[in-house]
């Protein structure tokens, strides 16, 4: 099922009104039927790989504890399932048709047959929350459940469970196991995000990425009509994932839990390193704490820290899909931090009284070294994507270039929006007066009456600039 | 909106109760009302769309009764309606004088299921003649596909054999558009209004860029320029095409049977006791090859097959038949004109039975 579709409304409306009408005990298994029929809601027998990957985590975790001495084999047989199906569904036809060359030059039977089967959705980010359990488990951060129902519930919690956030067992387990109370203001804040998310997603996601389907779907696009486009995608990217974490957040806060933050303002980074600390942060932890540090992180001297970071950005890109642009984009990203670990440590700090004047400066360097890094992400063609990034700028004519301004233009009025909340949470961020992230339990007349204006806004701009090209979640097909 | 929606701690003051929330959905749910006498202002003198779903308010070109008086005169028993394959393809007065009856057609290029439904509807059945066949000629997924030639550029030939209201038709796009829940967007615009002001905000979002770059004289040169970056044959060769192979909603024929035109054009051959026949021309083939045809195509083929039969319909299908060679195709999937004549007696034979 997916969040921008009235089935998904009729369906949250139902499931929250019978959950606060259970008892505790009852709400978790209802939970997880809903999360159930929510996941197979289009594809029932998806429900058969969570559901045994959930069985052999739950026992895998179990049997850590009870049998301590064979701990390893157990946190092998969790990583060696769940990796083994995300391998299967996701990376089979890849790496079959990668190596199919090698063996052949090699004189080998070259004959490895490629898989005909649906990618299932959000596969990526259940196993990785589910990984995250048992070597939480294994590490003794976190006890073993014995109740299969709760760790299940963990698994499939619908609000997160096809594009993230990607929680953490630690976070989100007892969350599960806790007694939860309706709370008005959870509800209000929820609806809030909800909202926001869906504004982001129907009006701004939706609208750029008409834009930059139209100018991908060009087999040779000149330079400005190029980066336009990629501009384009950059919007969508943001807004579309944004979205889907934020609407997961709303929803989440109505049945009582508190989800991570996804995305942190991410095009205000100030570099590369602050730029993964606000881009997807659920998953970029992950890999910082599940791999990256077991790697050994930064404590075996600097060439080993880079060689680390590289590989960790290389893993992530791979994770993103099973095509060798996304592994140029992780390597490009991890160039980019290792570059930015070599500047921080040779060369020279900006005297404090210029930091604040460079600032406008290192933001907009990121977001433009963020766009060449989406240029690789958006063109999965490899041959063209190398065109693509050898485009001579000067090749335009003025009309081509005016055509390419006048889309841009046409993206203003969806990032105006995006922007402004940006420039709103930044200057909070960095104002004493308000205390960032923590929702106040009483909102005063004013403040209500300017969130329902705010509701009432985006309904309005979702019915008049909602984009009749209804495109699904980009982070769906990982 | 992480911190957006985090509102400041109110210092002082006693702080509204639970119910005073009840504030949000209120507002959320009358300030679009605004929208109203805006509404009504920009429709005041504007024309009602027959298609509502893709517009309130259209100006359109008039029904044009060409093909009407045509097959009022000639009371063809077959009719062939389709857009440019039919018409690189058929010869209507060489196929009434192979099969030595009256046959004739409802021809226009760049057509797609609405303008054939309706044409069925407004100049066949409008003509007030009950043909014994129609057929109607199509390509891979068109026939399920009711937006299909539909847009601003091809809209114009829907208008020339639409009436001044097309429910049904208006039923399927908005099914298209809208999905099972499509009559809630109708509630709404219904309760706010708001269609009207969407189209002109659209219409407002579009121009704005192109005249503030070039000025208001040169802004259609620089849109046009604009147009002809993305035209066909500046697409990649997948997507120009026009195949949508890969398109896994287009190629799900049961996902989109029920957001189509073709039960109700199966539906009003039926009820007029009209022989229904879908014609599935062969795209372009390779020099010695059919046409290469995706497992999504091929599955959809024999699911629409399938529900055609079992709805009385007959389906006749070209992909893959061997007197169809690349040299008789000219651009695309056309076929050349000097194989027009044979092509119509090959299909008069294949379909003997459908003639007899």
């Amino acid at each position: 099922m997916i969040f921008h579709s009235l089935d998904f409304l009729v369906f949250f409306v139902v499931t929250v009104a019978v959950y606060w009408a259970l008892p505790h005990r009852w709400q978790n298994r209802w939970l997880l039927v809903t999360s159930y029929f929510f996941y197979g809601y289009i594809h029932p027998w998806f429900l058969g790989l969570i559901a045994f990957s959930t069985l052999v985590d739950w026992w895998a975790a179990r049997r850590m504890e009870s049998d301590p001495v064979h701990r390893r084999w157990y946190l092998g047989l969790s990583i060696g399932t769940n990796m083994g199906m995300l391998g299967f569904f996701k990376y089979f036809n890849f790496f079959a048709a990668n190596l199919s060359p090698i063996l052949a030059s090699l004189g080998l039977a070259s004959t490895i047959p490629s898989i005909t089967v649906l990618l299932p959705v959000g596969i990526s980010f259940f196993t990785f929350q589910a990984l995250s359990y048992t070597i939480d488990v294994y590490r003794g951060h976190l006890r073993a459940r014995p109740s299969l129902v709760d760790v299940a519930t963990f698994v499939a919690l619908f609000p997160q469970l096809v594009a993230g956030p990607i929680e953490r067992a630690s976070a989100l387990l007892p969350q599960v196991e806790a007694r939860r109370t309706f709370s008005l203001d959870a509800a209000r804040t929820g609806l809030l995000l909800m909202a926001w998310g869906y504004f982001k997603k129907l009006v701004v996601a939706d609208s750029a990425g008409v834009i930059a389907n139209k100018v991908f779907s060009v087999e040779a696009p000149g330079f400005a009509l190029l980066w336009a486009g990629v501009f384009a995608f950059g919007l969508q990217i943001y807004a579309d994932f944004s979205a889907y974490s934020d609407i997961a957040r709303g929803t989440a806060r109505w049945l009582g839990f508190d989800l991570m933050v996804n995305f942190d303002q991410p095009y205000f980074a100030l570099g590369p390193r602050d730029f993964w600390r606000r881009w997807h942060i659920s998953l970029s932890t992950w890999f910082r704490d599940y791999v990256y540090i077991p790697l050994g992180g930064s404590r075996r001297g600097l060439p080993r820290e880079l060689g680390h970071l590289l590989l960790t950005f290389l893993l992530s890109g791979l994770w993103h899909g099973a095509s060798w642009n996304f592994v140029m984009w992780g390597g490009y990203h991890g160039l980019l931090l290792v570059l930015s670990r070599l500047a921080g440590r040779w060369l020279p700090s900006p005297p404090p009284s210029a930091v604040p004047l460079l600032v406008p400066f290192r933001i907009v360097g990121m977001v433009l070294l963020a766009h060449v890094g989406w240029l690789m992400f958006r063109e999965t063609d490899t041959a063209m994507l190398l065109r693509h990034l050898t485009l001579s700028p000067w090749a335009d004519s003025a009309l081509d270039r005016q055509a390419a301004l006048t889309l841009i233009l046409m993206l203003l009025p969806w990032a105006a929006p995006v922007f402004v909340e940006g420039v709103w949470v930044e200057w909070h961020r960095s104002s004493p007066r308000v205390p960032p992230g923590h929702p106040s339990p009483h909102p005063d007349w004013p403040q209500l009456v300017l969130q329902g204006s705010f509701l009432g806004a985006i309904l309005i701009s979702i019915l008049l600039f909602r984009s009749t090209a209804s495109l699904d979640f980009i982070y769906f097909q990982f | 909106m992480s911190s957006a929606v985090s509102s400041p701690v109110n210092p002082s003051g006693r702080p509204p109760r639970p119910w005073a929330l009840a504030l949000l959905p209120c507002l959320a749910l009358c300030l679009p009302l605004l929208l109203r006498p805006v509404a009504a202002t920009l429709t005041a003198d504007a024309t009602p769309s027959y298609l509502p779903s893709l517009g309130a308010t259209y100006a359109r070109r008039a029904f044009d009764p060409t093909f009407r008086e045509d097959i009022r005169r000639i009371q063809p028993k077959y009719v062939l309606i389709g857009d440019s394959m039919l018409g690189s393809r058929i010869d209507p007065r060489h196929l009434s004088y192979v099969i030595k009856q009256q046959a004739w057609w409802v021809m226009q290029p760049g057509t797609g299921p609405a303008y054939w439904y309706l044409a069925l509807k407004n100049v066949v059945l409008g003509a007030d003649v009950r043909p014994k066949v129609v057929f109607v000629f199509f390509r891979d997924f068109n026939m399920t596909d009711v937006m299909f030639r539909l847009d601003d550029q091809f809209r114009w030939s829907v208008d020339t054999v639409a009436g001044p209201t097309e429910p049904e038709l208006d039923r399927a796009v908005a099914r298209r558009l809208e999905g099972t829940w499509y009559r809630v967007p109708r509630a709404l615009d219904a309760v706010y209004g708001y269609r009207p002001v969407r189209e002109a905000a659209d219409q407002a979002l579009r121009r704005w860029p192109p005249r503030l770059l070039a000025g208001p004289a040169h802004a259609e040169t620089l849109q046009s320029h604009l147009n002809t970056m993305f035209a066909l044959e500046k697409l990649r060769p997948a997507l120009a095409a026009d195949m949508a192979s890969g398109d896994s909603e287009l190629g799900d024929f049961h996902r989109m049977l029920p957001r189509s035109i073709l039960p109700d054009l199966i539906a009003l051959a039926r009820d007029n006791g009209i022989t229904l026949c879908l014609v599935r021309v062969q795209r372009r083939p390779g020099p010695h090859a059919p046409p290469p045809q995706s497992a999504v195509l091929q599955r959809y083929v024999a699911d629409l097959r399938t529900y055609v039969e079992r709805n009385g319909a007959v389906f006749h299908d070209d992909t893959g038949d061997p007197d169809y060679p690349l040299d008789w195709y000219t651009d695309g999937d056309h076929m050349a004109g000097r194989h027009r004549q044979r092509y119509t007696e090959l299909f008069a034979q294949k379909l003997a039975d459908v003639f007899r």
